[in-house]
């Protein structure tokens, strides 16, 4: 291997607060490597990106050793850094629109890559830079707002401020997180162009096997394996790489015939906003049967959770028909689940008191609070909670626990339709393929699902039939 | 902060005993203080309020303008009354009365702002431009104003406190009811068929409630200096009775040739300020859940 420009020997960091995050990691980036790091959230990836970036507390207790280009990096001082961060290392965050001041123009803040270095830079050259990353009239571009820029462009614009001192070194923590697929492998190769080294930070395996030279697994702040992407297949991984890896196979289940009558059927409906003249949808024509698992796919905006909404009873067509069968009409036949788990939860209240609320409707005969402890544990158990505690309370568990939670209390209302709305836009790689089994579980089961995403490969996973939502004609597009 | 923080990849295995909202003020640093000084206030004013060394409110001129003491601990003010007794003695009224005013604005605002969020329409325009009338006049004035009209007496004095208090409950309540309908939480509860109620009840009562629970406990110096105030001006609380704000009011004249009569309801009003303000924090400090 050619020569490393960074070389992580035993690397432990402690929080004084909660102690060991990071226990005895060791690595190597070669020049012109790729190096990714993998793990669930809370693994610890971000907290070596911050000891690379030498940005932890004083308090942090950091020891082990990290050479960088022949220098070890903790025993740096503040004004030392600054000539590292930004001139020899670039950093490129997660969310373009959180690393921007949305009130600053984005010409600004890429001649602060220049301006904090006490240089001075030409406009013209901040726009030549933002051409070279393919940023199309430029000219134009450069005097807008972060706002008024897409997620993938500013993101470009982003590389382009961290790489404009062209470093040997670019650390992306989950830079592709904000993106659709189409979008992340474009934005990764611009890093990829601009960099001797790029350590990348992800938790998106698709992403991390197409473009990593070697990928590294983090658990519980231990670097658990570390191989190369033409190794996954015939090797023996570690369980944590094989949970990885199995995100990546095809667990599509085998579509059955469906014959059983459509419980919701829409005809030629249209949406409307109240007092809005213009649509939100139109024309839309589905129907949903038993045991169905049926995904839409559009950008945000394009009136997807307006359809949900229209399907759950909030919304009213303004024109065509919404049929929905009689079993529908029950409370609890119809439920939801949404985008983020920590809302959609009572966070102050013990678990068992969360997954069994559905006991508590008014249709239904009065559950004494054992009883209701017991069906929790069960439909905990079903969605593979068996050994989670009751009565932790709901703002303790992890992010995919949460959804987890919500998905064992959906359960509990025995619904006939179940309508997702993003369901794992915040949750990592494991999680995701969790809460995609248990959809598929339920639907084998004769619910039927209205899932509503913007991750495709979630989507092609688990779904029957896929439509995709034209905003240019503000249409369903059978897929 | 003493209050456990989550780690995202921790199972929360270890069991987690209920712990109630008192426990937890208890656990916090300065709650725990605040909350060993207000219980010893409130046994202090119950028993100045069966028992003090001293009448409180008989005067005797032979002993009058006293320094403190072995047998008058703080002195005798300008009739002669023990100032310890005095003390003692207001402590119910001056702390009782905030509290009970605090606790009738919570209640009414409350009620009040959650109505008028989750209805809107017309019943949150009649109610809103209320709370803006009464929110548009400084609390004191209009205070005094209701005083006026009602005439003085200690019992008005707290319906004139009430009523010129309840509206800034009203409005954060309704700020945060409303909008609630489409709350995930509340939607899946709604969808599951739970009934309004109980939505109510249990969903989007108890994180009001601490909400404004906080702010009345901040808001508790700023009131015991509100009955003091309207006191002073004679519209409160009636001589010869006791109470802080009053004490403090008529021993400012002797302030140079007397200045214990000064120091000690000063202290008194400082005491109860701060444990109130101690157990807002820590309330504040608790009650905020950390989101990931």
């Amino acid at each position: 291997m050619s020569q490393s420009i960074v070389s992580c020997k035993d690397l432990t960091i402690h929080y004084p607060e909660s102690g060991a995050q990071i226990d005895g990691v060791s690595f190597e980036i070669a020049k012109g490597e790729c190096f990714a790091l993998v793990g669930r959230s809370g693994s610890g990836k971000t907290t070596i990106t911050k000891a690379l970036l030498g940005l932890h507390h004083p308090d942090t207790q950091i020891g082990g050793q990290i050479l960088f280009d022949g220098r070890d990096l903790l025993t740096l001082r503040q004004k030392e850094w600054r000539q590292i961060r930004g001139v020899e290392i670039g950093y490129v965050s997660q969310n373009p629109w959180g690393a921007c001041d949305p009130r600053r123009e984005v010409a600004d803040h890429i001649g602060q890559a220049w301006r904090c270095q006490g240089k001075s830079v030409s406009r013209r050259q901040i726009i030549s830079e933002l051409e070279k990353i393919g940023v199309a009239d430029a000219q134009e571009k450069a005097g807008a707002y972060p706002h008024q820029w897409s997620g993938g462009m500013l993101q470009r614009a982003s590389i382009a401020a961290a790489t404009a001192h062209t470093p040997s070194l670019i650390i992306a923590d989950e830079p592709t997180s904000a993106l659709d697929a189409d979008l992340s492998q474009a934005v990764l190769s611009s890093i990829r162009q601009r960099s001797a080294a790029v350590l990348l930070v992800s938790h998106d395996m698709d992403l991390v096997m197409q473009n990593a030279d070697r990928i590294g697994v983090l658990h519980n702040g231990q670097l658990v394996e570390v191989f190369t992407p033409d190794q996954w297949q015939g090797h023996r991984h570690h369980a944590v790489t094989c949970s990885f890896l199995d995100a990546l196979k095809d667990t599509r289940r085998t579509t059955s015939s469906n014959t059983q009558d459509p419980i919701v059927t829409l005809k030629d409906a249209s949406l409307h906003y109240k007092g809005s003249r213009e649509p939100i949808l139109k024309q839309v024509d589905l129907s949903i049967s038993p045991g169905e698992i049926i995904g839409i796919l559009g950008p945000s905006g394009s009136g997807k959770s307006s359809l949900l909404k229209l399907i759950m009873g909030l919304h009213e067509c303004s024109s065509g028909t919404m049929h929905k069968s009689m079993s529908l009409t029950r409370p609890g036949a119809i439920m939801p689940i949404f985008q983020d788990p920590s809302a959609s939860l009572p966070l102050s209240w013990p678990v068992w008191r969360v997954v069994s609320e559905p006991l508590t409707a008014s249709h239904l005969r009065r559950s004494s609070r054992a009883r209701r402890r017991e069906a929790a544990r069960e439909a905990l158990a079903n969605v593979g909670l068996a050994d989670l505690d009751i009565h932790a309370k709901a703002w303790e568990l992890s992010i995919g626990q949460k959804q987890r939670v919500c998905l064992s209390r959906l359960e509990l209302a025995e619904p006939e339709l179940i309508v997702a709305d993003e369901p794992t836009s915040s949750l990592d790689t494991i999680s995701c393929q969790q809460v995609a089994e248990l959809l598929i579980r339920l639907a084998q089961k004769g619910t039927a699902i209205l899932v509503v995403s913007h991750n495709e490969a979630f989507l092609k996973r688990i779904c029957d039939r896929r439509f995709l939502v034209d905003p240019e004609h503000k249409r369903l597009v059978a897929l | 902060m003493l209050l456990r923080l989550t780690r995202p990849n921790e199972q929360p295995t270890a069991s987690a005993p209920a712990r109630s909202l008192l426990r937890r003020v208890w656990r916090h640093k300065s709650g725990r203080i605040g909350l060993i000084l207000s219980i010893l206030l409130v046994l202090l004013a119950a028993i100045g309020y069966v028992w003090t060394p001293y009448d409180p409110d008989l005067p005797n001129f032979a002993l009058a303008m006293k320094p403190p003491s072995g047998t008058h601990l703080l002195g005798t003010d300008e009739m002669g009354r023990d100032v310890f007794s005095r003390i003692f003695n207001a402590a119910h009224r001056s702390i009782g009365a905030a509290f009970l005013v605090l606790a009738c604005s919570f209640l009414i605002g409350l009620f009040v702002g959650i109505l008028s969020g989750l209805m809107g329409g017309l019943v949150d325009t009649l109610m809103m431009r209320l709370v803006d009338i009464v929110m548009a006049l400084p609390s004191l004035v209009l205070a005094f104003a209701i005083l006026g009209i009602l005439g003085p007496g200690f019992k008005n004095l707290l319906v004139a406190l009430i009523l010129s208090d309840w509206a800034w409950y009203a409005r954060l309540a309704r700020s945060l009811a409303i909008g609630s309908g489409t709350r995930p939480d509340i939607l899946t509860a709604k969808m599951s068929g739970i009934s309004f109620s109980r939505i109510v009840l249990t969903h989007l009562l108890p994180g009001i409630a601490t909400k404004l629970g906080v702010m009345a406990t901040l808001a508790f110096g700023s009131m015991i200096g509100a009955i003091s105030g309207l006191s002073f001006l004679g519209l409160g609380v009636q001589p010869p009775h006791a109470e802080w704000g009053a004490m403090l009011s008529q021993s400012r004249l002797y302030f140079d040739i007397a200045p214990w009569l000064l120091l000690s309801p000063a202290i008194a009003i400082l005491l109860s300020v701060l444990s109130a303000n101690l157990i807002g924090h820590a309330l504040r400090d608790v009650t905020e859940v950390k989101k990931q």
